[in-house]
């Protein structure tokens, strides 16, 4: 039996990226790219820390630097947290 | 280039309110504000970690509320201690006209207190069995992030950068910023110090030095056994213009002791105090009125009320001393700062609050008193840990 908790990654995503940065979850979707939010470095440095904690995950940060957009990052956190 | 310096405004939070005239009004009422804070620590394999020592704590969930409400989602993420130090300057900016943000400079005394970020990530590894820790931590430990923190929210982009002498560090503050408008480096300045001291780390370390008092802290007098400590935040606003100044900035004295770490070094001390007795009084009946450093303890107190016997020895003269941590607390890094504001308030009122008398070396044996006095400059007088040492003054317009 499969007990592993069901996590949508997307939403876990968007929650972060709109914890830290202000922006309404309801404005992203996967083909916005990071650089088109705009987002500070403490915004992004912390947004990567919320999805830590809450997926339980550890980021690569030479991985995320090749990442451009949403739904990029979305398939890599996707990829981490089915490996964990 | 060599400018008068003046007061433009001042800001405060101490453990008697969240304004300068709240402080004030404690300190002309003379009643202390401390209270218990209570510590008790569990642990696996001893008894429990019980501590209960006398605080003067202030009210940080208004500041937080207002630091919040004013300046939003950057301002929320700040620490404990620079929202203290935003709500300072913020407070004292309110009312003046706009500063020409290329033209100020963020000087700002940092204590200890920037080092709860390091032992709040620490305890999440260690107590916790957490496996990281903020990415913030190293940003907001920073010695210089209250500093930042007001640059950044405010704007300001002239030389921004902390002093840090213990103690001494927000006198060192305004002392640097005051230099700097004299010089001409910058027109503006923002100067204070902040400091949170209501916290396990900071209350079980201080308890270790032995200088806490068991009692209110008692400056000055017989019967005192150490200090309290406090929380606090104050700045004060420089400027080159004398247009709606407060005051001017008068003389500032410096010294260190370089011998120990902990213990006050007279001659140091006294070298920063007896140039007092050279600058030129308004008459031979001036008194000399000094906002002194004051903390209670006994070593301390000691040193510095010898010093001051020899002034007014060398004048001659009265010298009045007010000592106000009876009621504020130490509050370490911010008290330069927050004693220069309680010390221009003094002056605009021409009332020395808590105030002891000693007059040509003979100290008068009564209790700290308000009293009413003619003095046309204030000294507020510092000395930190590490023997170093700071006395700034502000003079009537």
């Amino acid at each position: 039996m499969d007990i592993t908790p069901h996590i949508d990654i997307e939403r876990a995503l968007y929650d972060a990226i709109s914890a830290e940065s202000g922006i309404p979850s309801e404005k992203l979707s996967p083909e916005l790219t990071l650089e088109e939010l705009n987002l500070s470095s403490v915004d992004t440095a912390l947004m990567f820390f919320d999805l830590e904690e809450n997926l339980d995950i550890t980021l690569e940060p030479d991985k995320l630097g090749q990442l451009s957009t949403l739904g990029e990052l979305r398939d890599y956190l996707a990829k981490a947290y089915a490996a964990k | 280039m060599n400018r008068p310096v003046y007061v433009a405004s001042y800001g405060a939070i101490s453990a008697a309110g969240i304004s300068p005239l709240a402080t004030w009004e404690a300190c002309e009422a003379g009643f202390p504000t401390a209270t218990n804070y209570d510590l008790q620590v569990r642990r696996a394999s001893t008894e429990p970690l019980v501590l209960s020592v006398p605080f003067c704590a202030a009210d940080g969930e208004t500041v937080h509320d207002t630091i919040d409400n004013r300046f939003g989602r950057e301002a929320r993420r700040l620490t404990d201690n620079a929202k203290f130090a935003l709500f300072a300057v913020d407070s004292a900016l309110r009312d003046l006209p706009m500063l020409v943000p290329s033209r100020t400079a963020v000087i700002w005394g940092s204590g200890s207190s920037t080092v709860k970020p390091i032992e709040q990530g620490y305890t999440s590894i260690m107590l916790d069995c957490r496996s990281r820790v903020s990415p913030m931590t190293v940003a907001d430990s920073m010695t210089s992030a209250p500093a930042a923190a007001i640059a950044n929210i405010l704007g300001i982009t002239g030389p921004t950068f902390a002093t840090a002498s213990a103690c001494a560090s927000s006198a060192h503050a305004i002392a640097i910023a005051a230099s700097m408008i004299a010089a001409g480096v910058v027109d503006h300045a923002i100067a204070g110090g902040s400091e949170i001291l209501s916290d396990p780390g900071a209350v079980v370390s201080w308890n270790s030095t032995g200088v806490l008092s068991k009692s209110f802290a008692k400056p000055f007098m017989n019967g005192r056994d150490g200090i309290n400590l406090g929380d606090g935040a104050a700045s004060i606003i420089l400027t080159a213009s004398p247009e709606g100044a407060i005051a001017r900035i008068g003389p500032i004295t410096m010294s260190t002791g370089a011998r120990d770490i902990m213990a006050p070094q007279p001659s140091a001390v006294l070298a920063c105090i007896t140039p007092l007795a050279t600058h030129q009084r308004h008459s031979p009946d001036d008194p000399i009125v000094i906002n002194c450093h004051a903390t209670g303890t006994l070593a301390g107190d000691d040193v510095e009320m010898d010093c001051l016997a020899d002034l007014s020895r060398i004048t001659n003269g009265r010298v009045i001393c007010s000592t106000t941590k009876s009621i504020t607390g130490h509050t370490m890094s911010a008290s330069g700062a927050l004693e220069a504001v309680i010390a221009l308030m003094s002056l605009q009122r021409q009332l020395v609050p808590l105030a002891h008398i000693v007059e040509n070396g003979t100290w008068s044996d009564t209790k700290p008193s308000l009293l009413e006095a003619k003095f046309r400059r204030i000294y507020s007088s510092s000395f930190g840990f590490g023997g170093m040492n700071c006395i700034l003054s502000f003079e009537a317009l």
